[in-house]
């Protein structure tokens, strides 16, 4: 009896062990990235796999410098669809949870991507921390797409989206993300809008959504106000005008504070407060010493002031609020919120937002002038 | 006595963890402010609990079936006690499901249910025929792995949490906390009547600190899981299956430290096991006091093949378990952890008093 | 089938020689055997319409009680 019992243990022990779901690595096909292209009623999905053996190539690895990856255009109605289709020309079993991207293309964009993201969410293999891209150039070429540091095109979308917060070009917008926007009260979506530009990647801009759908874009001059405000920065460069001479600055450290006020007449406004530390990067007409520190931290704090209000002007007028002012009044004064929400699309375009912004420049690096007199 | 005080209350504390599972029940209604009927649920199980507690003073270490035999008599006592046979079955049952959908969806998705229910179950039986009393045995460093992943887990998310995520604080109708609350209290505050089978192994005293004790540290525990999940998530959490999983997915230090919700997997499967081994003993102890059998050895294998049957007919999919959860099991749960013993202080007080005026 | 049918067989082979020599043990053990071997056998086959809980949900939903 002890060595039947011992003998059903070893046994459940093979199953416990996961032999049934199990899969060895050279069945999977690892998906790295999806594109989907929409054409008319149906779906083209570009989906980038790993071909392990061609990863680190060179004169040892690989297989004489082959690609390390494989794109396969698959056609379906749904995305589900087009993904299975992968197992039928690949032979293995599609395996989502390495994904890192998704690319959309303007079509599918504009026609409402929830459905997409409802598969990406529902999918249990599939994070929630997916990168989101729209492009309007094809997936299939976006994943052909130079990537000169990274062998796989996948992973430098996916490092481009990761390095966003240190610039101002964009904001790293996950599914979880945009999700999360769809849930607030009436709050927009930016995300990243990339392009080929002599078969290599050029982000320029973001495409706005209103809930699932992109209804504009926002070209990088535009964005960069937007992101003064919403985005989660870390770094940046600013390029500062004074009397034509230039200055450039990197972002240090930035606060961003946004919130809604309630004034006397109980009418109410957006407050942003944007407090940063900056670093002189080149300031070769020496500004620093000719108009004095204080002359130019004034000069910066009107110039961020100017692009913020110069692209809350453009966004006003797409009628999509991207920075959550909705959702930012719902949050504080839900009974406020309630009242306005049904005439919220029009409110946003006439909204009242006070804008401060309070640089200081604290390292001026390793010279204290200028050689030019 | 078999059990110590500290081994129960750590025991007590990882069978409220044992709820980590079943969060998601309670995200559904009340979203980013599920920390409310989570706290409320907290403090009124002190209420709760306290019932039990006077039913323990009252009849020191005897269990719950000998209790309703002195109060009801033999006949409504033994009645009774089957109507709770019953529903420990069902709570077992529905933690077993709970436990193999999660494996199966999230980790082996071509394995059927049944097999995880059956393997499950059969390593629980293991534990109950090793006695509770060496299940209590294992719960502190059970208890002190877990927390420490929690902690650690809880740091790791500290960059992606937001306190803007928990406003705007108290939106939600007054049904929907009550709902909340109420399912949030039956399950898994509630639960702990199972622990009244075991009163006889332990010392009174020592039951009755143990189980204060075990609610504060478990209830912390959950706290602590569904607020960290609510300042992650933020309002998706009404749409997440399991929040506390969805959450550990986003963990990504450097691309070095990513991908540990597998190692939460094993931690909820050791607290499934913990809760359902639990429950299973009392039905086997249960079951032999009411047939009169001196120990329940020969029939927890037949009482484990009961349950897993159970689970596998219970519950179709992972929506009929969150049906279940969101709109009925409060209700089934209520006059088993509250009328009852309720009533039944009532009618000890009513005994009681009827015997001094005589 | 057959797995069920073995792992009741392991069932028996454990725990029905400990019931010897009590009459009452044996009894209750062969009723929750023979119980639990029915639902088993019966689940095996595909009839999946024994459900407790349903019960409990049909009742509560014809009692109006629920969320």
């Amino acid at each position: 009896m002890k060595y039947f019992r011992i003998t059903v243990s070893l046994m459940m022990i093979m199953v416990l062990s996961g032999c049934w779901s199990s899969r060895e690595l050279d069945e999977l096909a690892v998906v790295m990235g999806i594109g989907i292209d929409k054409s008319g009623d149906h779906l083209e999905c570009c989906t980038q796999v790993i071909v392990p053996q061609n990863v680190g190539s060179g004169e040892e690895g690989g297989a004489h410098g082959e690609k390390p990856y494989t794109n396969f255009i698959t056609e379906g109605k749904e995305l589900s669809t087009c993904i299975s289709k992968v197992s039928d020309t690949t032979g293995k079993y599609v395996f989502m949870s390495h994904n890192l991207i998704a690319v959309l293309d303007e079509d599918a964009a504009s026609d409402g991507i929830y459905k997409y993201l409802d598969y990406l969410m529902r999918d249990n293999q599939l994070r929630l921390s997916v990168c989101l891209f729209v492009t309007d150039k094809s997936p299939e070429e976006v994943f052909n797409a130079e990537a000169p540091l990274f062998e796989i095109p996948s992973i430098n979308l996916s490092k481009i989206s990761e390095g966003f917060p240190e610039s101002l070009s964009g904001q790293n917008v996950t599914v979880l993300d945009f999700i999360n926007n769809m849930m607030c009260k009436k709050k927009g979506s930016l995300v990243p809008f990339i392009t080929l530009v002599d078969g290599k990647i050029k982000v320029c801009g973001s495409a706005v959504f209103n809930g699932d759908k992109m209804t504009g874009r926002l070209d990088e001059e535009d964005l960069k106000g937007v992101l003064w405000i919403i985005g989660d920065l870390k770094g940046g460069d600013i390029v500062l005008d004074i009397n034509n001479n230039t200055l450039s600055l990197r972002i240090g450290r930035i606060k961003s504070k946004t919130f809604p006020v309630l004034d006397k007449n109980g009418e109410i406004y957006i407050k942003a407060e944007i407090r940063g530390d900056l670093y002189l990067v080149s300031d070769d007409a020496n500004m620093i010493n000719t108009i004095g520190m204080d002359a130019v931290v004034e000069k910066l704090n009107q110039s961020v002031e100017k692009e913020i209000l110069t692209s809350l002007s453009k966004t006003k007028k797409m009628g999509v609020d991207i920075y959550g002012f909705g959702d930012m009044i719902y949050r504080k004064n839900p009974a406020v919120w309630r009242a306005i929400e049904n005439t919220w699309e029009n409110r946003f375009k006439e909204i009242r937002v006070d804008i401060s912004a309070d640089f200081s420049i604290i390292e001026t690096g390793s010279i204290i002038g200028s050689v030019k007199k | 006595m078999d059990i110590n005080r500290r081994n129960m209350a750590f025991t007590v504390a990882l069978f409220l963890g044992g709820a980590m599972l079943l969060t998601s029940y309670v995200t559904d209604i009340t979203s980013w402010e599920a920390w409310v009927p989570a706290l409320l649920a907290f403090f009124l199980s002190f209420a709760v609990v306290s019932i039990y507690l006077k039913l323990t003073k009252k009849y020191p270490e005897k269990h719950l079936p000998e209790i309703f035999v002195c109060v009801f008599g033999k006949c409504a006592g033994y009645a009774v006690s089957w109507a709770y046979v019953f529903f420990f079955l069902v709570i077992a049952c529905f933690n077993t499901y709970s436990v193999s959908s999660f494996f199966v969806g999230y980790v082996m998705p071509e394995t059927p249910d049944i097999v995880f229910t059956v393997i499950f179950v059969f390593i629980c039986s293991r534990a109950v025929r090793l006695g509770i009393e060496n299940i209590t045995k294992i719960s502190i460093f059970i208890f002190f792995l877990i927390s420490l992943f929690i902690i650690l887990n809880f740091i790791l998310l500290l960059s992606q949490m937001k306190i803007s995520n928990f406003l705007p604080l108290f939106d939600h109708s007054f049904y929907e906390y009550l709902q909340a609350a109420h399912t949030e209290l039956m399950n898994p505050f509630g639960e702990t009547v199972v622990f009244l089978m075991f009163a006889d192994k332990i010392k009174n005293n020592d039951f009755r600190s143990a189980l204060i004790w075990g609610i504060i540290i478990g209830g912390v525990m959950l706290m602590l899981v569904v607020i960290r999940s609510v300042a992650v998530l933020g309002v998706t959490i009404s749409i997440s299956a399991v929040p506390s999983y969805e959450v550990l997915r986003l963990i990504n230090i450097k691309n070095m430290i990513t991908r540990i919700e597998t190692l939460y997997s094993f931690l909820l499967l050791i607290l499934g096991f913990f809760k359902v081994s639990i429950i299973y003993c009392a039905i086997s102890r249960l079951t032999a006091y009411l047939t009169g059998l001196k120990t329940e050895k020969s029939i927890i294998n037949s009482v484990g093949a009961f349950l897993a049957c159970m689970t596998a007919v219970s519950f179709t999919s992972g929506f009929d378990s969150v049906n279940w959860g969101t709109k009925y099991a409060a209700f089934f749960a209520t006059p088993f952890v509250f009328i009852i013993p309720c009533f039944l202080l009532l009618v000890i007080t009513v005994k009681r008093k009827g015997e001094k005026a005589k | 089938m057959i797995i069920t049918l073995a792992a009741f067989l392991y069932i028996w082979l454990s725990d029905f020689k400990n019931t010897k020599g009590n009459i009452k043990e044996r009894a209750v053990f062969l009723l929750l055997f023979t119980l639990s071997l029915a639902l088993a056998i019966l689940i095996s086959a595909g009839v999946k319409t024994i459900s407790p809980i349903k019960a409990i949900q049909t009742l509560f939903d014809f009692l109006h009680i629920s969320y």
